[in-house]
């Protein structure tokens, strides 16, 4: 093999392995289940927010200023991707990711994700996103649309929140007896 | 002290990195001019208007001036519109007095609009939005809800001219009501009617209510005239002259009735033809 054939192979091994190759493989994969699963399993048009989930695991798995700025980004593809205005996604879940951030802990992730803090961690960011965006769309002096959008987005906190569950249950049942 | 700043920078870098974010996705919310976002904009709009209140309380004149200029007009046009509301308010209390003295009436009413009120040669008429399609006929009586006002004088298809009773030539039979004492009632070029030749003998009192006359071949019986505002004896005579306040205000008709009612329609030719004739009598004497 050429010189130059073994150090794209390199260049391409250290992408592969480098941490961000693999946040953006979830990436693909979280913004597939969001476009293509969640309508399939949502209730009465009420679905669960997958990104809010990644929004949070990244939030408490890296440091604060890293995990805002890559969210801000995944707020703006979601806003490109479901057609809402532009920066109305990256705010609210800038902001939901900024509350998970509060209870990062450095090298202590491993914990965080075992405990019951993480689905606590995704019902208050999904809670406060979806009131954020509840109050940007709501109708000018509608108090009613207003509420029923709140029922609305409470609802589907609560599926959010039962699928952080699953990912809590895997981590502390299934991984420890590996371990 | 810059290291100081720097030192804070560095602490608390992801507040910073946090509310670039934040003013970043304000500013592209901002930036779509899209009314999807009626919550966001009412937010921002109540921010903006509160910071300028109470911040910047002293404002730009300019744009004070510009406020102050369109408050005015807003002003003039709520004035405007008061006025409306208090006519239209009055006009609907008229109405409803209308609708509500027609079915107690025991005559078949033919409510009309006015159109417009003219004065020709010193005689006063107005015209009303029906004619004699709507069944109207010369002679008929037209009254508002407080009283008598005149006579069809003259009807086109939809439109008909009414004599008011504030004409010189107009007589109206009335009787007093307590009194009974009949009369013929004319007017005087003011604001009231007059009763003259009333015999010193006859006890009327102040406050008597006048209705047209049972005798009249011209009114439908017992429609309000007036009523008795002042008794003056003629000093030198054995008459008495009495002063009638008219119960429907002169000229201020909007709505009327003609009332479907004719006594005897050859009488009311035979007294047409003879006033016409006296008319010309007396244009010939002048």
């Amino acid at each position: 093999m050429s010189g130059y054939s073994i150090n794209f192979l390199s260049t391409i091994k250290f992408i592969v392995r480098h941490r961000y190759f693999k946040y953006l493989i979830y990436l693909i994969c979280v913004t597939f289940l969001q476009i293509i699963i969640a309508p399939l399993i949502s209730i009465d048009s009420v679905a669960p927010d997958f990104f809010i989930i990644f929004v949070v695991w990244l939030a408490i798995k890296e440091p604060p200023t890293f995990a805002l700025i890559v969210v801000f980004f995944i707020g703006i593809l979601s806003d490109i991707i479901f057609l809402d205005v532009l920066g109305t996604n990256a705010l609210c879940k800038t902001i939901a990711a900024y509350s998970a951030t509060l209870f990062y802990k450095e090298g202590e992730y491993s914990q965080t994700i075992k405990k019951y803090k993480f689905p606590l961690l995704v019902l208050l960011a999904a809670f406060l996103h979806n009131v954020v965006i509840s109050v940007i769309y709501s109708d000018e002096g509608n108090l009613d649309y207003l509420f029923h959008y709140l029922k609305y987005t409470t609802l589907s906190t609560l599926y959010t929140t039962f699928f952080a569950l699953f990912i809590f249950i895997y981590h502390s049942i299934y991984k420890r007896r590996i371990s | 002290m810059f290291f100081q700043i720097l030192e804070l920078i560095r602490r608390y870098k992801h507040l910073f990195v946090l509310a670039l974010l934040i003013i970043l996705s304000l500013s592209l919310i901002n930036a779509s001019k899209t009314n999807r976002i009626n919550g966001f904009n009412t937010i921002t709009t109540s921010i903006s208007s509160y910071i300028t209140h109470n911040v910047f309380s002293i404002g730009n004149i300019g744009a004070l001036k510009n406020e102050l200029t369109v408050l005015q007009d807003l002003n003039l046009k709520l004035n405007t519109e008061i006025i409306d509301t208090r006519q239209a308010k009055s006009e609907n209390a008229y109405l409803r007095k209308m609708l509500s003295l027609a079915p107690i009436s025991k005559y078949d009413l033919i409510a009309t609009e006015v159109l417009s009120i003219h004065t020709i040669y010193a005689e006063n008429f107005l015209i009303i939005n029906k004619g004699y399609s709507d069944g109207i006929k010369v002679g008929m009586t037209v009254c508002s809800v407080f009283g008598l006002v005149g006579v069809v004088e003259e009807t086109k298809s939809n439109l008909s001219i009414v004599r008011l009773i504030n004409n010189t030539d107009m007589k109206i039979p009335i009787k007093l009501e307590q009194s009974n004492v009949q009369g013929i009632l004319g007017w005087e070029n003011d604001s009231y009617l007059y009763m003259n030749y009333v015999p010193l003998t006859d006890t009327i009192k102040l406050g008597e209510q006048a209705f047209t006359s049972v005798i009249s071949g011209k009114y439908p019986p017992n429609i309000l005239v007036g009523k008795v505002v002042k008794i003056e004896n003629n000093t030198g005579t054995h008459f008495k002259k009495i002063k009638i306040k008219p119960a429907a205000t002169f000229f201020d008709y909007t709505h009327l009735y003609v009332v479907n009612y004719i006594h005897n329609q050859q009488e009311l030719d035979l007294l047409r033809e003879t006033e016409q004739k006296l008319i010309l009598l007396k244009q010939g004497k002048k």
